[in-house]
């Protein structure tokens, strides 16, 4: 295998092979495309470093260490949660950040660091940097492992929609005990390192890790996403590297098409398909909000209603005055295991059922309406179910919010004293806690809602007319659908408003 | 820079055609591996029909030396010097792996597709030609796209042809 087969340099930018100039490039500026930006074009030196063979790992390790250092923080600190950096940066800050900032404007940017899998990929490839050049069940690396495809029965999202309830359910345990957190998360890099041995790529990711569930969900809103430039130029293309790798760079390890891609939600944005196309025909986009309108299966469906559910309950628990509800959550402190049972019991049944069940009568109504009793009940309940994804993510956001202003000071205190030890690193160990504009909040939060009700209106008549072949009969249609949607967010907005 | 379609002279059109026939065999042998692990039965209908490309490419060689004589040196046009795309296999969607979703039928569909896009090109090239030649050419490659797709309609469940222009 010579060097340059594998070369682990930077490529100079003088040798990077130059845009070309294509029939559908635009012309000025030449970084916009109808409603898409491009920031390749428009900030070559991002283009340049995500091409960089070394960019993964220069993302990935820092996070890695800090991970490292979280799990340590969480199995030897203090079991004071507050006071612990584990909980107060997993649950108070990164969440904050993924769900208000990151998964908004950023996609699955942060499955670009993400550190669960490195060590996974790490047995897969071999290499931390180098590309390994061969045959591996029709890709052109060579693929440490056993390479199975996972079953085809389970290739969808469920197992993350029930193993993010589960997870949820014991959440007052996870975001106050530091070593349940430190536990979750090694277990997580644990499993993936083991599904890496046995299946291919990132089946750990696609099909089981319960963060890349929502993350894929919400991302669909998002205003960022990687496609391809000129979809002729991929119809063209006989090589497919981006889905295969080269001698040269890497199959995509999340199992996507990028000739094809349409949609963020299985896009980890590893930028590995930058790097292997051989026609630089990969652009990254700044777009509008939620963009992306069609949902793959009723797995999908589901994992809206799971959301818009579980972001209710914790409403209902966290926020709420009901203390009995607090203490059946809270079960490992109060014990109150029938309690616990009930609690659970409600959220499963309102997310798998009784939301859902709603929601259908909603869009059987709907198709009434519209006249359209000919579209199947499943394409209706399927499209309007979209609406359920921006709802959803700016429900989480509002509900964010609070943790965020409430609990902020508790970042300040860990920072200096990470483990809760008596330190003062930097001088903010003894910052007390208070509260910011608690009396604000519900200021920020009913912006947030009213977006909502506003995509969902704006998008549900895109939908309507998409599958009823008219504006008014997809006006008629939005009535029900729109009825649930907004209720829904006057539900909130009791919660949030007190 | 790219050239349009139209503005290519005879030698250059069937230079074209019987390069995207060897660059869609080509793209049927890139998928037919990608999913060699994936669907065996998916995987051989993709080599099937890689095979046929190679056999629709060699008619076109010989069509080739038919009309200009096997001396004569080939354009070395490629697909991508070309804006439009005459013909080309493709997936539906970028997440056939992730679901799971991509089976024998699928297959047929899109080499039906692809086919019948190539027969619509051709059709719609014929009938804005004004080079007689070149009309001609183009109408002798219809009918063997034609060919091509109801060879494949034979095989496959579905029986839908585009209306002769």
């Amino acid at each position: 295998m010579s060097a340059s087969q594998t070369s682990t340099a930077t490529v100079p930018p003088s040798q990077l092979p130059q845009p070309k100039a294509t029939e559908n490039a635009p012309t000025f500026p030449p970084f916009v495309a109808g409603t898409r930006v491009d920031l390749f074009r428009l900030f070559p030196p991002l283009y340049r470093f995500v091409r960089l063979r070394w960019f993964q790992l220069a993302v990935i390790l820092p996070n890695l260490l800090v991970f490292s250092l979280f799990i340590l923080a969480g199995f030897v600190g203090t079991p004071v949660g507050n006071r612990n950096i584990i909980i107060v940066f997993i649950w108070i800050l990164w969440w904050f950040l993924l769900i208000a900032t990151l998964v908004p404007f950023g996609s699955r940017l942060w499955c670009t660091v993400c550190p669960l899998p490195f060590f996974g990929d790490w047995f897969q490839r071999r290499r931390l940097v180098a590309v390994r050049p061969g045959s591996t069940s029709g890709l052109h690396n060579v693929m440490s492992g056993l390479n199975r495809r996972w079953p085809q029965k389970l290739s969808n999202i469920w197992l993350q929609n029930i193993g993010f309830l589960t997870l949820c359910s014991f959440s007052a345990m996870l975001v106050t005990r530091p070593v349940f957190t430190a536990s979750l998360l090694l277990g997580l890099m644990v499993l993936a390192l083991i599904l890496a041995t046995v299946f291919r790529m990132r089946t750990f990711c696609n099909y089981i890790c319960p963060i890349s569930g929502f993350l894929s969900l919400f991302s669909m809103t998002s205003t960022l996403e990687l496609r391809q430039r000129d979809a002729d130029v991929c119809q063209k293309c006989k090589s497919k590297a981006c889905r295969t790798g080269s001698e040269n760079s890497w199959a995509c390890f999340w199992m996507i098409y990028m000739g094809k891609l349409d949609r963020n939600n299985y896009c980890g944005l590893c930028m590995d398909c930058v790097k292997s196309c051989p026609n630089d025909n990969i652009a990254l986009n700044l777009r509008p909000f939620a963009a992306d309108i069609r949902l793959h299966g009723f797995d999908e469906a589901w994992k809206a209603f799971i959301m818009l559910t579980l972001a209710m309950a914790y409403s209902v628990t966290l926020l709420g005055p009901y203390g009995t509800v607090k203490d059946w959550a809270n079960v490992t402190e109060t014990g109150m295991w029938g309690g616990f049972l009930v609690y659970v019991g409600i959220i499963w049944v309102t997310a798998l059922a009784l939301v859902p069940g709603v929601f259908y009568l909603a869009c059987r109504v709907a198709r009434r309406l519209a006249g359209a009793e000919q579209v199947a009940m499943g394409k209706v309940f399927l499209g309007y179910a979209y609406l359920l994804v921006p709802l959803g993510l700016l429900a989480w956001i509002a509900f964010s919010i609070p943790l965020i202003f409430i609990n902020g000071t508790y970042i300040l205190t860990v920072l200096s004293d990470p483990f809760g030890w008596g330190w003062n690193l930097f001088g903010t160990a003894l910052v007390k806690w208070h509260p910011l504009i608690p009396e604000y909040l519900v200021y920020l939060q009913m912006p947030l809602l009213a977006i909502a009700v506003y995509y969902v209106l704006r998008r549900g008549l895109v939908i309507g007319e998409q599958m009823f072949g008219s504006r008014s009969a997809a006006m008629r249609a939005l009535v029900p659908v729109g009825a649930f949607c907004t209720a829904m967010m006057l539900a909130f907005l009791l919660f949030f408003a007190g | 820079m790219l050239r349009s379609f139209d503005e290519l002279e005879p030698r250059e059109v069937l230079a074209l055609a019987i390069e995207v026939e060897e660059q869609n065999a080509n793209r049927l042998t890139t998928f037919a591996e990608l999913f060699s692990d994936y669907d065996e039965e998916v995987h051989k209908t993709f080599e099937r029909f890689a095979g046929e490309e190679r056999d629709h490419h060699r008619l076109l060689v010989e069509m080739w030396h038919r009309v200009f004589g096997a001396a004569t040196p080939r354009p070395s046009l490629k697909e991508e010097d070309v804006r439009e795309v005459v013909e080309a296999v493709d997936l539906d969607h970028g997440e056939h792996e992730i679901f799971g979703d991509f089976g024998r039928a699928q297959v047929l569909e899109s080499v039906r597709r692809a086919e019948i896009a190539a027969v619509k090109f051709y059709e719609r090239a014929a009938a804005t030609a004004r080079n007689p030649d070149l009309r001609q050419l183009y109408l002798e490659l219809e009918q063997m796209e034609r060919g091509h797709m109801e060879d494949l309609e034979k095989s496959s469940p579905r029986k839908t042809s585009p209306e002769r222009g």
